[in-house]
């Protein structure tokens, strides 16, 4: 354990905090990424269950459903981490992820299943498309500003 | 049931084994970013199917605020609980990762004394990361620490958590398990005197261990006297040494001044009494402080434990 001054995970924030000068290294140390990132994931998963178990429903019993699809939902998100750790393994056993870690190589799976639930979303004829917009959008951004990162980098580099 | 099948099913208990290994994988496995909603659902969970540990906090709590009501009180507890899943998150996040964490040290020049002192005792409480707490002191003061734990319930538990207290701290940290034989009284003893230092939980009195009833926030509470016996025996300072959590990924170290206890009066057991009086009034400000950090998750009341 050491002091550390905060920094982020995602290259967004990192591009942001390179182009302010300060240190873009990557930590997991940031409490509002952590719980934006984390709720945005969560959000997608909830919203694509809700459309897919409680559309064609009363409204009535969809007010009644809500907080019991959130315990359904939790549950869902222990067995799918525990699913992707075999794919995972399996994955590795055919030379793929062998250089990520175990939480990274998570963190790829699900983010490729949570922007697969955002286009349903996105597709959907509802208020929900607007969310899935969102998160596609976050997302381009964040892979364009992850290769902006790399290009700098390859290019600090060469100048050293 | 066979003894097989209880032994099985033992493991799915609030203290079984399983939900410790269950965080190892998850630490892991699982994105920093997905750790809050799950384990505020992991939370959930304790607090409606673990009713003994949620009673405990809740009769804890309701000694720190006697005029709360019993529903307020429940809240109170669904936040230490909340508190107690961060906090051995962040332990095996430590462990297995090495992981960095912010931290603050309040009373630094105590905390200096200490790593410097030869033969000493840290009296600490059921509150915040005390595991994390000894590994990160003995990692900064390059000291061993013999930590006098309360015995697990469960014996493979008690195996993980001895084996992760190695890990965190890398060899540095040994544990004994705080019972009512004599046996131990002497090799601590004969640990400080070696110039070790004795970390203690001074919150929470198991049975058989000598003891003796103070008021804390007004109710007659025991208190564990062993570490009294030992400072005045031994000649050594009492070091009040608590570390909390104090946000994502932050925490706090916080030193009190060292407790003395010399031979003043005419018995022994007055000198205990005023040492006692001084650890009482320490821990009864920090838990008023830190008390959705208060871990002590059995009843601290006789009165609660009888029920």
């Amino acid at each position: 354990m050491r002091k550390t001054e905060t920094a982020f995970y995602f290259a967004l924030p990192r591009l942001f905090a390179r182009g302010r000068g300060m240190n873009d290294s990557r930590t997991e140390m940031n409490w509002l990424e952590a719980n934006v990132v984390g709720g945005a994931v969560h959000g997608i998963g909830y919203l694509f269950a809700a459309q897919f178990f409680l559309r064609g429903l009363a409204s009535w019993a969809q007010a009644l459903l809500l907080l019991p699809l959130a315990a359904g939902v939790w549950l869902a998100w222990l067995v799918i981490l525990h699913i992707n750790s075999l794919l995972i393994r399996l994955l590795r056993a055919g030379g793929l992820l062998r250089g990520l870690p175990d939480d990274r190589a998570q963190s790829v799976l699900i983010g490729a299943m949570i922007t697969g639930l955002a286009i349903a979303l996105w597709r959907a004829d509802s208020w929900c498309s607007f969310a899935g917009g969102i998160w596609i959008a976050a997302v381009v951004i964040n892979l364009a500003a992850a290769l902006a990162l790399v290009l700098l980098s390859r290019n600090g580099t060469a100048a050293a | 049931m066979s003894a097989t099948t209880s032994s099985f099913l033992r493991r799915f208990t609030a203290r079984g084994v399983f939900w410790r290994e269950y965080l190892d994988w998850a630490v892991r496995n699982i994105p920093f970013y997905l750790q809050p909603i799950l384990l505020f659902g992991m939370t959930v969970f304790f607090f409606f199917f673990a009713g003994s540990v949620r009673r405990a906090a809740v009769g804890n709590l309701s000694l720190v605020f006697p005029h709360s009501s019993r529903v307020a009180n429940h809240f109170r507890a669904f936040r230490t609980l909340l508190n107690f899943a961060w906090t051995i998150t962040d332990a095996a996040k430590f462990k297995l990762s090495r992981d960095e964490f912010h931290y603050e040290i309040i009373g630094a020049e105590f905390l200096d004394q200490l790593g410097a002192g030869r033969g000493a005792i840290v009296l600490t409480a059921h509150l915040g990361s005390y595991d994390l707490g000894a590994a990160i002191f003995a990692q900064k003061f390059q000291r061993e620490i013999r930590m006098v734990r309360a015995p697990e319930t469960d014996v493979e538990t008690a195996e993980h958590l001895q084996a992760s207290l190695r890990e965190t701290g890398e060899g540095a940290v040994k544990v004994d398990y705080n019972t009512s034989g004599a046996l131990l009284s002497f090799d601590l003893l004969n640990a400080i005197r070696a110039g070790e230092i004795v970390s203690i939980q001074g919150d929470r009195v198991l049975p058989g261990v000598a003891n003796a009833e103070v008021e804390l926030f007004g109710q007659p509470v025991p208190l564990p006297t062993g570490p009294f016996t030992l400072a005045l025996v031994a000649e050594v300072p009492i070091y009040p040494l608590f570390f909390v959590r104090a946000g994502h990924r932050r925490y706090r170290i916080v030193t009190r001044s060292p407790i003395r206890v010399p031979r003043t009066q005419p018995s022994r057991d007055e000198d205990i009494a005023i040492g006692l009086a001084v650890w009482r009034d320490v821990l009864e400000k920090i838990i008023a402080e830190y008390w959705q950090q208060w871990f002590a998750l059995v009843p601290i009341l006789p009165a609660h434990a009888k029920n």
